[in-house]
């Protein structure tokens, strides 16, 4: 996906692996952890309730990969905010809820639009669409 | 029969809902072309050759007498009056208009039916063998675990977007009706030493145009872990199997690129972080299926005298003997009503016969029929003491046909009349094939042997699969055919030789005949089956006949 500005304390998957194995975490004390959709179940390592958050770059809405990553975060038992961005259609909110994930950040022309923070009204009937919300900038949220 | 609860009325409700919304997003524009795909898919909606063609879900086979009078109705009022039976136990309407689709899926799901995940890249439908809870030599009736894998799988919010399709079978016998060696993944109920009944689980087996028999993965799973572990299989193959060519991203690439071992012990390392408490849908257990199967018994038994002249007792017995079964219930037994008659299309029943047969399962087999693998519907339980008069009704109505099982027993693709990928015709090959074989004497004495058609690579007709298989390939724009040889579906399950070149339009059906009447000359006796003719004598000498 585009060029996001998260925030300074961001780190990537792989990266964040070799140091779990490493035994440097301790060290480090980033906010934010970002898995892309294609990284490989192993570097879902470490541990991971040290991020207040972590985002999972999706690819395509039709790539179905960031579900999986998303249940299987949650799956390792991490309890912060996981969020998702990328090419989303609301039509996917609720099942996206149900992996696990907290919201959606919508990107427009490589920048963040915007937030979907999933609520209740996703995990209902699936026929719920919510509308964007400009609510918080990633980096307030 | 599975009767819905609630939740599911509800939950295909609301699906009609969103596909009408979905629906009116795309007429409107607000949904481009490539947004609506994966949407329509996902509710088994292609766009065909001539029109949008909707494929209905019958899990594992199974419908009711009403639902049956439900399809009729469906292929009256938006069809051209019939329908076509697929060999995954689903049902085709291929003319229709994309507006009228959510109606359509209104009415289906008035008789608890729906077509949700039929077509797209997600788990479709549960298929089974088609004498599941009826053959006395299965270990369990596997219909109840078809239905909790039905509920588990539809909509499940991980595995929409697969790489590619992902298709399951199950069948709870030691005689594979069900072709599961074929599938994504085939479960076996089995029972082990100690004497539990568990699974056997095989994955990545599947035909187009890598045909692939699956291999084995785990020899015995409890019944406990099915979910679980379907749910482990599913995760490793949604990462990591390829999303860049789609002719390679079915799971058996991925079995086969990776390794068997490599491919289970990533399972395995993702079935262990999962226990039954972390399904995402835990209003799913087999007791609760269980509770909703609704018993055929009490069955109506109509006892009247029957009288039949000598001819007709011939004619009758042949019926009894090629189109019904004895059942594990004394006394009754399974009647097949072939869709193989060669005055039309291998699979396809009219709305006015749809109406007829649930007439005739509402009075002898407690309102059920089953559709088959084989593209035929059966009536599971009948009391024998109405199957005289069960078949003058079918003779009546031309549906009597005795050829379950014989050359005339075609399996088909829709091909070129309907699909928009087809290479060549293969319904009027399958038409003239089994109009050289009219005799019933003849029919009868050749005994089981199954051709299988495809109009493309993609293999919907399994011809890989077919003692006889027929693939139907574009030669500088003419129709040509290649023939295979000694495939076979059943639990050895085995792809077919290649017998030589393709041959074209004009001499695929002498071919057919060719070899099949080289078989009757060469076998030892009656007893030899076709199999075990050409194993013995060889493809070599069926290339003679057919090349000279
Ligand atoms: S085998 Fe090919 S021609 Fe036949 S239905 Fe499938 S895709 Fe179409």
């Amino acid at each position: 996906m585009g060029n996001f500005e998260f925030s300074e304390n961001t780190i990537g998957a792989s990266e964040w692996f070799e140091l779990s194995r490493e035994g440097g975490c301790d060290e480090l004390n980033p906010g934010v952890l970002v898995v892309a959709a294609n990284s490989v179940l192993e570097f879902l390592a470490g541990p991971l309730n040290r991020f207040e958050r972590i985002v999972v770059t999706s690819g395509d809405f039709n790539d179905g990969r960031f579900f999986s990553i998303g249940r299987q975060i949650r799956l390792l038992g991490y309890s912060g905010r996981l969020t998702v961005v990328g090419n989303i259609l609301p039509d996917q909110y609720t099942a996206l809820r149900s992996c696990g994930f907290d919201d959606v950040l919508i990107c427009e022309d490589s920048a963040i639009g915007g937030i979907v923070v999933l609520d209740q009204a996703h995990a209902l009937a699936g026929v719920e669409y919510a509308v964007p919300r400009n609510l918080e900038h990633f980096s307030e949220a | 029969m599975y009767n819905y609860s609630s939740n599911d009325q509800q939950l295909v409700d609301q699906r009609v809902f969103q596909f009408r919304d979905q629906t009116r997003r795309f007429l409107a524009g607000e949904l481009s072309e490539e947004q609506f795909r994966p949407l329509r898919l996902m509710n088994g909606l292609y766009i065909q050759r001539h029109a949008p063609m909707l494929r209905v879900a019958i899990p594992y086979g199974e419908l009711s007498s009403r639902q049956l009078r439900g399809l009729a109705s469906i292929a009256e009022t938006y069809d051209r009056g019939f329908g076509h039976f697929t060999t995954r136990q689903n049902i085709q309407f291929n003319w229709l208009k994309l507006e009228q689709v959510p109606d359509i899926l209104e009415e289906l799901a008035g008789v608890q039916m729906h077509a949700i995940q039929t077509s797209g890249s997600c788990i479709r439908n549960i298929t089974c063998d088609h004498l599941a809870g009826i053959d006395a030599a299965e270990v369990e009736d596997p219909r109840p675990w078809c239905e909790l894998v039905r509920q588990w799988s539809t909509m499940h919010p991980e595995f929409q977007y697969l790489p590619r399709k992902f298709k399951i079978a199950f069948t709870g016998s030691s005689t594979d009706r069900a072709a599961t060696m074929a599938h994504d993944i085939g479960l076996k109920l089995i029972s082990n030493s100690a004497g539990e009944t568990g699974f056997e689980v095989h994955v990545g087996g599947g035909l187009g145009r890598t045909p692939v028999v699956a291999r084995k993965i785990k020899a015995f799973l409890p019944k406990s872990d099915l979910l679980t572990y379907l749910e482990a299989i599913l995760r490793v193959y949604n990462l990591n199997g390829r999303r860049d060519n789609k002719y390679k991203s079915r799971i058996k690439i991925l079995v086969k690129a990776i390794g068997l071992d490599a491919f289970r012990g990533q399972v395995e390392l993702v079935f262990q972080n999962l226990n039954p408490n972390t399904l995402l849908n835990e209003n799913i257990d087999i007791s609760t299926v269980k509770s909703r199967f609704r018993s055929v018994f009490p069955l109506p038994v109509n006892l009247v005298s029957n009288k039949l002249s000598a001819e007709k007792h011939k004619t009758f017995s042949r019926w009894l003997e090629n189109n019904t079964l004895a059942t594990k219930f004394n006394s009754y037994r399974s009647v097949y009503i072939s869709l193989k008659n060669p005055d039309r299309p291998p699979g396809d029943l009219t709305a006015g016969e749809m109406r007829f047969i649930a007439q005739l399962a509402d009075k002898y087999s407690g309102s059920l029929i089953r559709t088959t693998h084989t593209q035929n519907l059966l009536l599971p339980l009948v009391h024998e003491s109405d199957l005289v008069r069960l078949w003058q009704a079918l003779t009546e109505a031309n549906l009597s046909i005795a050829n379950i099982g014989t050359v005339q027993d075609v399996i088909c693709c829709p091909g070129l009349d309907f699909c928009s990928l087809a290479n060549t015709t293969s319904i009027p090959i399958a038409q003239e094939i089994q109009n050289r074989f009219r005799d019933p004497d003849e029919l009868h004495a050749l005994g089981d042997i199954q051709i299988k058609i495809s109009g493309c690579m993609n293999a919907c007709g399994h011809h890989h699969i077919g003692h006889i298989g027929i693939l139907g390939v574009d030669k500088r724009g003419e129709e040509w055919f290649q023939i295979t040889l000694g495939g076979r579906a059943d639990r050895s399950l085995k792809i077919g030789e290649r017998l030589g070149p393709a041959v074209d339009r004009n001499s695929i059906a002498s071919a057919v005949e060719s070899i099949v009447r080289h078989y009757l000359r060469s076998r030892i006796d009656q007893g030899e089956h076709f199999l075990g003719t050409l194993n013995r004598i060889g493809i070599d000498s069926f290339k003679e006949v057919v090349y000279g």
